[in-house]
């Protein structure tokens, strides 16, 4: 086999500007594709990472239910206790409580259904980006705004209670409308009482609108008149309005949610919501995301102060990114494929050539008694060797253009900005080098290469050495 | 339309779907709507009947205290509410104010037209909300934006057929026709529910008006189990006539769960005067 070897490489020396073009060529389409496969990988990274990072984190905690149904009262245990206990979890590097809930903003005239989400502003620095979404004004402050405790009424107060809905009853029904003077001292009575059993805080609390949202409410985040008025339903099916200071505005390139989201302080949208410890979702950054799926696994069976929870991994809760990911992959696969099955067609053309003009040559190493299955061995040998030499430079090259590719980067931003699934897609592409990166050409490029080989070995090795001899 | 928006929609406008809850149990939300001329004078009279049935606990205009208790499996209520409302005009305008209980007491909320307003006493401010975002649930309760929409439905979105008339006695011993009417929705119809089984009495006295017995809401054409059920009782005799004190809202799919509605005082055609449907009655 050795003089096999020596025969084939001697052979691909006889023609060395032909050979050389060819496996040139070769060398080419591996180092290109495997730029572009880096190029891909790099993406599917920064999608995967602005998943996480920008808002999902790696693991969510819920309520069973609430993932679904997102009630109002199907919260989670969100106390310092539990969420320090969270943190000291194996592979957890932080831990962020939010809640949420639907409301509708006011301003002037202007009014538009909203989601608030309320969150930990140190708390959340600390799993998500979300902070960097911040555009005009100031984001959230660390503090939220301080609300007098609530109390329920005593027996007295609640005989007092009582004697106002009587009152209430007696007046507008006689009367159609109560007289003005008993009017108000009961209006002052109820005052007392209500914020006594709901109190208000004693500053307005500050909230940070997504950019569209502001600018549908005709609002200037740096103006002067920043104060919206937002109507809300509290957990106990209550109706409550309140005035809140509008600080700053965000922008996250999802439309959805700069048009409906408003940002404000955990404590402040637990007390508004009559919530207080509680969450509607936690959501975890790990110190390795890879192991999002047996975290989660593990964080199932954490009893959670004795509630029901469902764990899930960004993977669970957003598989519209594993399938983009997927497809993309998909994608690139075929590409690699159809570049090297034009490869395939140059090795073919120049092994034909070569086969041809080796007639002579060929037929007396038959005539002499070389057997077809060693012909067929010399000519396959010829392009393996050929594969494996413009290999070798195609994984140089390739790897040294993905390494650039991944410190210097590809700088698309004068194309315009894009995002993928909500994911604003950095204006520089990133390569990310990894051995699938440079398998998936070579075992391509080996596979049509041994292909393309197959033809004229096997003409080679058909051939009469009677007639091939006297071939000119 | 994504679920974001969805949701938003739904939980953002409960008090514009309540107003219209409370408008349609205690006063229409508009004039009757007049039958299609060319339909056969059988079903102009089950109509007649049904809208007879739907406007028995308001006049023109009316003027009620009630108390709303909504039991759920997590929470129960009671508010004290004052309803009112006033149909002269083709506006249908209607004030509801919360008496009771303290948390509660001063909340108003007033639909005049597509205008509703809501007004909070502790900031004393009106917010005024747009009627396009309806949802399906009340305050906590179980009355849905499908039970709001019932009164314009009836009218002119179902087909209606007299399934029995038989002779039977009324709460308090008269004698009375039960008409059970099974309404189908027209081919096409904005409609949330399959079928309505509308139950309703008529008194043998000449010129009486029907009352509505039970309404039973099916999902689905063919489901045998209705999804809610409204109920009427505590018939009871008073100055305008015998009238259902208490309508009950029953959650079939949520066992145990209802929405109540006594009546203590019923009022009718009280000459409201256009100042008490303003943002001014508030306060």
């Amino acid at each position: 086999m050795s003089s096999l070897q020596k025969m084939a490489w001697r052979n691909l020396g006889r023609n060395r500007k032909r050979s050389a073009t060819t496996g040139l060529g070769l060398a080419l389409a591996m180092s290109l594709c495997m730029a572009t496969l880096g190029i891909m990988e790099g993406l599917s990274r920064d999608l995967i990472r602005g998943t996480t990072e920008g808002e999902v984190g790696h693991v969510q905690i819920h309520h069973p239910a609430y993932p679904d149904a997102r009630q109002l009262r199907q919260t989670l245990p969100a106390g310092p206790a539990l969420m320090a206990q969270l943190q000291q979890q194996d592979g957890v590097q932080a831990a962020s409580a939010r809640m949420f809930a639907y409301a509708y903003l006011s301003h002037g005239s202007r009014s538009s259904g909203v989601q608030l989400m309320g969150i930990d502003p140190v708390q959340e620095r600390q799993v998500t980006t979300m902070h960097l979404q911040a555009r005009q004004g100031r984001y959230l402050d660390d503090e939220a705004s301080p609300w007098p405790q609530a109390r329920s009424l005593s027996v007295e107060q609640e005989a007092q209670d009582r004697a106002l809905t009587e009152a209430a009853i007696a007046a507008a029904f006689d009367e159609g409308k109560p007289a003005p003077l008993q009017e108000n001292e009961r209006a002052a009575r109820n005052a007392a009482l209500a914020e006594q059993l709901a109190p208000r805080p004693t500053r307005t609390p500050g909230v940070v609108l997504g950019a569209q949202l502001a600018a549908n409410l005709g609002l200037d985040p740096q103006g002067q008149d920043t104060e919206v008025q937002v109507l809300y339903e509290t957990s106990q099916g209550l109706q409550g309005s309140m005035a809140l200071h509008v600080r700053g505005t965000t922008r996250s390139g999802l439309d959805h949610q700069d048009r409906s989201r408003v940002l404000l302080h955990l404590q402040d949208l637990q007390h508004m919501l009559q919530l207080a410890g509680r969450a509607h979702e936690i959501a975890l950054r790990l110190h390795d995301p890879s192991q999002a799926d047996a975290v989660a696994a593990r964080l199932q069976a954490l009893p959670m102060e004795g509630e029901a929870h469902k764990v899930q991994s960004w993977s669970q809760l957003r598989p519209d990114v594993l399938a983009l990911i997927a497809a993309n992959r998909a994608l690139m696969g075929t590409l690699v494929f159809i570049v090297f099955l034009i490869a395939g067609v140059g090795v073919l053309n120049t092994m034909l050539v070569s086969i041809t003009e080796r007639q002579r040559e060929l037929s007396l190493l038959k005539a002499l008694g070389l057997s077809p299955l060693h012909l067929v061995l010399l000519v396959a040998m010829e392009t393996l060797l050929l594969c494996l030499a413009a290999c070798t430079l195609g994984l140089l090259v390739g790897a040294g253009l993905t390494a650039w590719l991944q410190i210097q980067g590809l700088d698309v931003s004068r194309f315009g900005s894009f995002s993928m699934s909500g994911v604003d897609m950095a204006p520089k592409l990133r390569a990310q080098l990894q051995w699938q990166t440079a398998l998936v050409p070579l075992a391509c490029m080996l596979l049509v290469s041994l292909l393309a080989a197959l033809v004229p070995a096997v003409l080679a090795a058909r051939l009469t050495p009677a007639t091939g001899l006297r071939a000119t | 339309m994504n679920s974001l928006q969805r949701l938003l929609a739904r939980s953002a406008h409960s008090l514009a779907r309540g107003l219209r809850v409370l408008a349609c149990a205690i006063a229409p939300l508009a004039a009757p709507h007049a039958q299609a001329a060319g339909e056969s004078s059988d079903t102009q009279q089950t109509a007649q009947r049904i809208r007879e049935a739907e406007t028995a606990l308001r006049g023109k205009t009316s003027m009620g205290v009630m108390k709303m208790t909504i039991k759920r499996s997590d929470y129960e209520r009671t508010y004290d509410l004052l309803v009112m409302s006033d149909d002269r005009s083709d506006e249908g305008k209607v004030l509801i104010r919360m008496l009771g209980p303290a948390l509660w007491r001063g909340n108003a909320t007033l639909k005049v037209g597509d205008r509703i307003s809501f007004y909070d006493p502790r900031t004393r401010r009106t917010t005024v909300m747009g009627n396009s975002m309806l949802g399906d649930n009340w305050m906590g309760s179980h009355f849905t934006n499908d039970d709001l929409m019932r009164e314009t439905d009836l009218s002119r979105h179902y087909s209606y057929e007299v399934q029995a008339q038989e002779k039977t006695k009324d709460a308090l011993g008269q004698p009375v026709q039960r008409w059970r009417i099974q309404l189908l929705p027209k081919a096409g119809a904005p409609v949330a529910w399959g079928r309505v089984l509308y139950q309703l009495d008529v008194g043998e006295q000449p010129h009486s008006r029907a009352l509505p017995v039970q309404v039973d809401y099916f999902r689905r054409p063919d489901d045998t189990a209705p999804v809610r059920s409204l109920r009427y009782s505590q018939l009871t005799q008073t100055e305008a006539g015998r009238l259902p004190m208490r309508m009950t809202m029953l959650a079939l799919d949520k066992p145990g769960e209802y929405t109540q509605i006594d009546y203590s005082r019923l009022r009718f055609d009280k000459d409201f005067s256009a100042d008490e449907f303003s943002d001014r009655a508030f306060r």
